[in-house]
């Protein structure tokens, strides 16, 4: 069995790339006039997102990688390195984004460190880099423990993942409309992802896919981009900060207030860990499902368009 | 890639593009007149109508009575945020009136209501 095994650092090395396309889109959307808005604050908030992100990864990253390397001792399985185990991996490696996405919007555990994700009003490639520094302890890294237990080993999953976040860069933008119609049905794209980051009740739980919009289609998450439905990114409450600390640990705090609250049952207090953000027990706030039949109430001919079936 | 490379370029490159981006002018904050302060608190709170709008003097947030209550809708840079103000601490200095929060993703609102002024928007916010 290959213990050694190495692949690039993909998204480390990408760096480079990132700030080069922001600076390409930034340039685009003031020459063009349309395509996007860049603020100063929101930017930079993404950015150091980002880096912190990475920062992140170095230190904590450890923790993940001794727990797939656990997984590697006992899986009598080897699929080794061919080109196409490496696709196969890529593949089946986005499947299981696909789900730890829908937890990590369905579980408020897990959305309390993907909210800062979502937490920018803005919608262009500083977003992409807005990132999680708290991956670590949603546990999400079981999810990849069925690819490793199969024979893939840890640094190719690993190798896959980073292929697939780089993917993921470029789609947040404005600046491209819709792409050819096999490319909208195969592959996450810009106006999927859009969608994604909407908080018009439309938008709410859509598209968690992270290449390959198959996913969606397959588990009925899929909702178009639609004209007269307008994306408004951001969050159903948006944050009144753009402190970093603040942004990547506000959701945390905030599960943390709800759950240690006096004059709860245990049942309640678990709740508020692992039922969809917008739980409470007293009724008091409202998930995204409520957000929708509220909407439908008000908007009743939107019932049974996309979003709302 | 190397942390000695990698950490200059992430610091150089969000500095660069801060700098950038303030250079072509786009720092400026939200401001609202009472029209566009009901529709940021609308997009907010869609279901709270919107009964009267006292926008601050300087613009960058108003003060709105809704059917569910007051609140506040403010720049957040070029965008807008908005929440009710029951719960808020009131804190009045000399050139502004601030709100504390007991909630780590909005700490605080500062609003630029000089000192003339604060009792009216305290007397207008009601009882916190």
């Amino acid at each position: 069995m290959t213990d050694m095994m190495t692949y690039p650092d993909v998204v480390n090395l990408a760096v480079p790339f990132f700030i080069a396309a922001i600076l390409i889109e930034l340039t685009w959307i003031a020459v063009k006039g349309r395509g996007g808005r860049y603020e100063t604050r929101d930017a930079v908030t993404s950015l150091v997102m980002g880096a912190g992100s990475v920062a992140s990864g170095i230190l904590l990253g450890f923790i993940a990688w001794g727990f797939f390397m656990v997984l590697w001792q006992i899986t009598p399985l080897d699929l080794g390195t061919s080109w196409w185990v490496v696709l196969l991996c890529f593949v089946l490696d986005d499947l299981r984004y696909y789900w730890v996405h829908r937890f990590g919007h369905r579980i408020r555990w897990v959305w309390a460190s993907h909210v800062n994700h979502h937490s920018s009003q803005h919608y262009n490639l500083t977003t992409a880099l807005r990132q999680t520094w708290s991956g670590t302890f949603t546990f999400m890294m079981v999810m990849r423990a069925p690819l490793i237990l199969l024979g893939f080993h840890p640094a190719m999953v690993l190798f896959a993942g980073g292929l697939n976040l780089i993917y993921q860069f470029w789609i947040h933008t404005e600046a491209i409309g819709k792409l050819p119609r096999w490319v909208e049905a195969v592959m996450n794209t810009p106006s999927h992802h859009r969608a994604h980051h909407g908080r018009n009740p439309r938008y709410l739980d859509c598209n968690y896919a992270g290449v390959f919009i198959i996913w969606d289609r397959m588990f009925g998450t899929f909702v178009p981009e639609i004209e007269s439905d307008k994306v408004d990114y951001g969050l159903v409450h948006n944050l009144g900060t753009f402190n970093p600390l603040r942004v990547a640990f506000h959701e945390w705090i905030g599960m943390l207030r709800d759950m240690t609250q006096p004059g709860l049952t245990l049942r309640e207090r678990v709740k508020y860990a692992v039922l969809p953000p917008g739980y409470s027990h007293d009724g008091s706030r409202q998930t995204s499902d409520q957000i929708k039949e509220d909407h439908l109430r008000a908007n009743p001919k939107d019932r049974g368009t996309p979003g709302f079936s | 890639m190397p942390l000695h490379i990698l950490g200059p370029m992430v610091v150089i490159g969000v500095i660069g593009v801060a700098i950038l981006l303030h250079l072509m002018g786009l720092s400026k904050r939200l401001r609202f007149d009472e029209s566009t302060a009901r529709a940021a608190w609308l997009r907010h709170f869609p279901d709270a109508s919107v009964r009267t709008v006292h926008v601050a003097p300087d613009g960058h947030a108003a003060l709105i009575h809704s059917t569910d209550g007051p609140g506040i809708v403010w720049a957040m840079g070029a965008d807008s945020a908005a929440r009710f103000v029951q719960g808020a601490r009131p804190e009045q200095r000399p050139d502004r009136l601030v709100l504390h929060f007991r909630d780590i993703g909005t700490p605080t609102i500062r609003l630029a209501v000089p000192a003339a002024l604060q009792d009216d928007w305290l007397k207008e916010i009601g009882p916190l």
